[in-house]
């Protein structure tokens, strides 16, 4: 068998080495390029605590809430008594088909409900008025909860069920 | 007597005219490779011609990277989401929609095809990943018939891939691929208990299962020459895609 020769095999791989070249320089030649941006907001989420202060005056119960926890929340009282009794507030108190006298503003954390809601009654006369009576007054908060456009509004019926992680409405 | 002249032996004739053959067929192709290429190239250079691409959140840059010359680029490749979806004195409330528009910008001077990759994460105080918690609720509300198309193959819970199948010139910027962000209000339900008992009796609390944790949001987005498109985009972003032959649009395959 006649043995090739030297010269003409290793121009041919050159030739070959040169082409396989010129194949990867042309496959990187394409114009690219990439630019990045990130950011994040820390959720805040919490349970407010509100306190109820009850003055007794000469015209009823002076009725007060303040919100003395981090976040901000919406109010509302009820009273209870064996008599009749009357609410009175020169603005944001309203009542409600429940009988629950809402604060129609979002009370943030750390302020007060302004203005007081009056909760007035009259002393029962007659024979069989009691010595002394009770009134109660019960206050509830609930989260402030936004719709989609923004505008802030209250679920009063955001009940936490007692064992599960869920809550239900 | 007459010297018998050597014959040159065929074999190596063959080797040699394939191997011409074959060098002087691999540089017409190049050169062809070239003249295409390069005669695009030679122009460009001449004309200070470049790749570029920014960012663009609420029509503001935000990150950009453009080439100079000489493997050089200016700008800031990675810039900062979310900085202003907050008023100073505003707290992140889950539910109402914020203004979150993103849109890229071609702030290069030769025509490009641009992609963006969205991906949405929570992270915990240490700033450490929580796969545990869902970026579905995190909501991007994306656009998809303004021209960017969501490739659903390469996209996942936490990734979207969007497509900007219109070719973007020379300064232009694209549509917005989203236009508002929310977190879905859903997790003011998603409360944890927790009892402690003591002389006084039971205490029960809740806590907000997302309470402390940041949603994030990273863009990048990819730009690509259009000369060659299909096999640029090939060859840079390893999808096929189909390009019109006027090198103005293309779509996904």
């Amino acid at each position: 068998m006649r043995k090739l020769h030297k010269k003409p095999l290793i121009m041919a791989a050159a030739t070959l080495a040169l082409t396989g070249t010129l194949a990867v320089g042309s496959a990187m030649a394409y114009f690219t390029t990439y630019s990045t941006a990130g950011g994040g907001v820390k959720m805040n989420m919490g349970f407010t605590k509100t306190v109820p202060d009850e003055q007794i005056k000469s015209d009823g119960k002076h009725v007060t809430i303040s919100n003395t926890g981090k976040y901000d929340c919406f109010v509302r009282v009820k009273a209870f008594a064996p008599v009749s009794l009357g609410y009175k507030a020169d603005k944001n108190w309203s009542k409600g088909a429940d009988d629950y006298w809402y604060y129609s503003d979002i009370l943030p954390a750390g302020q007060t409900t302004d203005p007081e809601l009056v909760i007035s009654y009259e002393f029962p006369s007659g024979d069989d008025k009691p010595e002394e009576f009770n009134v109660i007054v019960i206050q509830e908060c609930t989260p402030v909860l936004y719709k989609e456009d923004g505008t802030p509004y209250a679920d009063w019926n955001h009940v936490i069920k007692d064992d599960s992680t869920q809550t239900t409405e | 007597m007459k010297k018998k002249k050597k014959s040159f032996p065929k074999k190596t004739a063959l080797v040699l005219t394939a191997a011409a053959l074959l060098l002087v067929g691999s540089t017409v192709g190049s050169t062809r490779a070239a003249l295409t290429y390069y005669s695009e190239n030679y122009s460009a250079q001449m004309n200070m011609q470049s790749i570029g691409v920014s960012l663009l959140e609420n029509d503001k840059v935000v990150s950009s990277r453009d080439y100079i010359s000489n493997n050089e680029w200016k700008g800031t490749s990675e810039g900062e989401l979310l900085t202003d979806l907050l008023g100073k004195d505003d707290t992140f409330t889950p539910g109402k929609k914020y203004n979150e528009a993103i849109s890229v910008k071609n702030s290069g001077t030769i025509d490009t095809f641009v992609r963006v990759i969205i991906t949405k994460s929570w992270q915990d105080k240490e700033g450490k990943k929580n796969t545990t918690l869902s970026p579905d609720l995190i909501e991007l509300n994306f656009l998809t018939d303004n021209g960017w198309q969501i490739a659903n193959a390469q996209s996942t819970k936490e990734r979207t891939v969007l497509y900007y199948t219109k070719a973007v010139a020379a300064g232009d910027t694209t549509s917005a691929l989203s236009d508002t962000l929310r977190i879905n209000p859903s997790i003011a339900s998603d409360v944890t208990k927790h009892v402690t008992e003591s002389e006084k009796g039971k205490s029960i609390t809740y806590t907000y299962k997302y309470n402390g944790y940041t949603f994030h949001i990273d863009a990048e987005v990819d730009a690509v020459q259009t000369h060659n498109a299909k096999d640029a985009i090939k060859s840079a972003w390893g999808v096929d895609v189909n390009v019109s032959d006027d090198e103005t649009t293309m779509s996904l395959q």
